[in-house]
């Protein structure tokens, strides 16, 4: 083989490209508050100070700042903010976790054995996908009650189907690869041939669908809160905070666009991220270890 | 005589059709002793590759075997059940694909592969354990520096490479039979020679039996003792290595050798057999091969009448009713030159 001189590496950003920089940036803004605001002296979510209500970011009550302001109620926003990540994080996070593991495995079984199974599976995620999930979600919620364990596994039982369908789409061609044929020859058994050889070539892609999914629950979970329907208060959502910020959009608008700013921040952060792990995002990071290694 | 490793009987494979069921394999019959290498030659579509799989129980869900029996080391397999299978395969039997480059999963390490392979079949073995054999089967088959290949990826392997790493994983629990399903199709031709050399020394060393599917009559030539060769799912000749190159008693066994390149006639037109293999939709009655045959496109008997595998001694089998007279006329037909088996 001819070596080529190698040609002289364009610059690129830290980290591979611009939008993963601004990625990186927002996203682990977002993560610190939410991991380092609770640890603040004086920090207090619930604390009412109903003659301090309302004020500005950066207003000083007894020689405590409060950075981003206080809510109705006279809470620092900052605080219930940081505690409002934690619950949509947790919310989102489940729930992504619970529809990845769920649609993979009912995808690969689909894929992989076919027949009268794979018809069952699929008519299923046909159904799904024809009602509305935030309708069911409603209708549910509304006859269990709203309580964050029901809002979770029902956010993760209905986002299942992107998953399936893309794991039994992969597994569909995998199955007919000769690796596994060569696996069965081996003495295989049809679990050993899913777990060993199908999962590993389809995880890949699942993670980048639940990256790109975890901003769809943060939004929906966001939207069931604004309905009531979500989080119930005393506990903060970002949602929720969106939803009593709307009252005073006139006087005081930082109360509804500061969690919509944290939403954003957070929904971006991971969007762009999940760039990362396409083809495209794989080769611009490539080039970066390359770049660092001479 | 000692029980052979692997024996057919009148083995029938038919796939199910848009027009009704479609016989592939048909009454095939043969026998692999202890040690033995037997070749399987024929074209593509002759029912080599539907024979092995069946064999190891893998047909695909649309095809079944109709009739015949599979025995390895006397057991019936083609009634076993899966659980059965799945312990002979890749323990007792096992199988080198054509093409290394796709019958290696692509994300995991080459090592970790050929540890699934031993781990499967031998449960109780520890972690370090089959991380020394599998360095240890890497080295045997001629992978250099086989602790560090182990921890690469197969496409950091070249194709000879990935090839010796399928040899090394059929090998990892010594089988008694080995299956190679055209092994260097998919090698360059320098590589070729290599790897079989591989595949042959392994094979001596654990004693296997083989069984060898090619097109390449020259590669069988070399490693195996008896070749069985199959026209239109049947077995057309089966005969000692020597013999089907001395006295080839088939026409259509005639014909392969004949369009052979040979050293000695250079600036010739090489020979081929005319016509087409028959559609297995609508076999032509009687020899499957009539239509092509230079002895028996004319006569009555080879349009009408089925030929039969019959002895002609010395080991030799051959479906042809007028063996005696195609192995008269064989040396007129094959050049001088042509597969010297040695």
């Amino acid at each position: 083989m001819s070596v080529q001189p190698a040609p002289r590496p364009r610059w690129r950003p830290p980290l591979g490209s611009w939008s993963m920089l601004f990625a990186a940036v927002i996203l682990s803004l977002i993560l610190a508050v939410i991991a380092l605001v609770p640890l603040l002296p004086g920090y207090d979510p619930y604390q009412q100070d109903i003659f301090n209500s309302l004020l500005r970011p950066g207003s000083v009550v007894d020689g405590r700042i409060h950075w981003l302001g206080t809510d109705f109620l006279g809470r620092d926003l900052l605080s219930r903010i940081a505690l409002a990540g934690r619950v949509t994080l947790l919310i989102g996070l489940s729930a992504v976790s619970l529809s990845l593991v769920v649609g993979v495995m009912l995808g690969l079984i689909a894929g992989y054995f076919r027949g009268p199974l794979e018809n069952v599976i699929m008519g299923l995620a046909d159904l799904q996908l024809s009602v509305p999930r935030i309708l069911v979600v409603i209708a549910v919620t509304a006859v269990l009650g709203p309580n964050l364990v029901t809002l979770t596994v029902l956010l993760g039982l209905t986002s299942w189907v992107t998953y399936g369908r893309v794991a039994r789409a992969m597994t569909l061609s995998l199955r007919e690869r000769e690796f596994v044929l060569s696996a069965t020859t081996q003495g295989a058994s049809s679990a050993w041939n899913i777990r060993r050889h199908i999962l590993p070539n389809v995880l890949p892609q699942m993670l980048i669908l639940g990256s790109y999914e975890l901003g769809q629950i943060i939004v929906i979970e966001a939207a069931l809160s604004y309905l009531g329907l979500g989080v119930q208060p005393p506990v903060p959502s970002w949602g929720r905070m969106i939803s009593e910020g709307q009252d005073f959009l006139q006087i005081e608008p930082w109360l509804a666009i500061l969690p919509g700013l944290a939403i954003f921040m957070l929904v971006a952060g991971t969007q762009f991220l999940s760039q990362r792990f396409t083809p495209e995002g794989m080769q611009d990071a490539d080039l970066t270890a390359l770049r660092k290694r001479r | 005589m000692s029980v052979p490793v692997l024996e057919t009987r009148d083995l029938a494979v038919e796939f199910a059709g848009p027009e009704g069921p479609v016989r592939v394999v048909d009454k095939v019959s043969f026998t692999l002793d202890p040690g033995e290498v037997l070749g399987l030659v024929g074209e593509s579509g002759s029912g080599k590759s539907v024979t092995l799989l069946a064999v190891m129980g893998l047909l695909p869900p649309t095809a079944r075997i109709v009739s015949g029996e599979v025995r390895f080391l006397g057991q019936r397999i083609d009634t076993a059940d899966e659980t059965a299978l799945q312990r002979l395969r890749g323990g007792d039997m096992a199988m080198i694909f054509q093409d290394p480059m796709t019958s290696l999963n692509p994300v995991l390490r080459i090592g970790t592969q050929i540890a699934e392979a031993i781990a499967l079949h031998r449960p109780g073995l520890g972690r370090r354990a089959i991380a020394a054999r599998v360095v240890e089967l890497l080295g045997m088959v001629g992978v250099p520096d086989p602790e560090a290949r182990s921890r690469q990826f197969p496409h950091e392997f070249s194709g000879g490479m990935r090839q010796r790493a399928m040899i090394a994983m059929a090998i990892a629990n010594e089988p008694k039979l080995l299956i190679a399903d055209e092994p260097t199709t998919a090698l360059d031709v320098t590589i070729q020679a290599q790897v079989m050399e591989v595949l042959e020394e392994v094979r001596a060393r654990t004693g296997s039996s083989m069984v060898l599917v090619t097109h390449d009559l020259g590669l069988v030539a070399e490693t195996a003792q008896r070749i069985a060769v199959m026209y239109a799912g049947r077995i057309a000749e089966l005969a000692p290595t020597e013999a089907i190159f001395e006295r080839p008693a088939h026409p259509y066994t005639i014909g392969l050798l004949a369009s052979l390149p040979s050293l000695d006639a250079t600036g010739e037109m090489l020979a081929s057999i005319p016509g087409q293999p028959p559609d297995m939709r609508q076999r032509p009655p009687g020899c499957a091969f009539h239509p092509r045959c230079h002895l028996g496109r004319d006569r009555t008997r080879c349009a009408g009448e089925r030929p039969v595998l019959a002895a002609l001694g010395d080991g030799r089998l051959a479906a042809c009713h007028y063996a005696r007279e195609a192995e008269a006329g064989a040396a007129t037909a094959i050049p001088s030159g042509v597969g010297v088996a040695g």
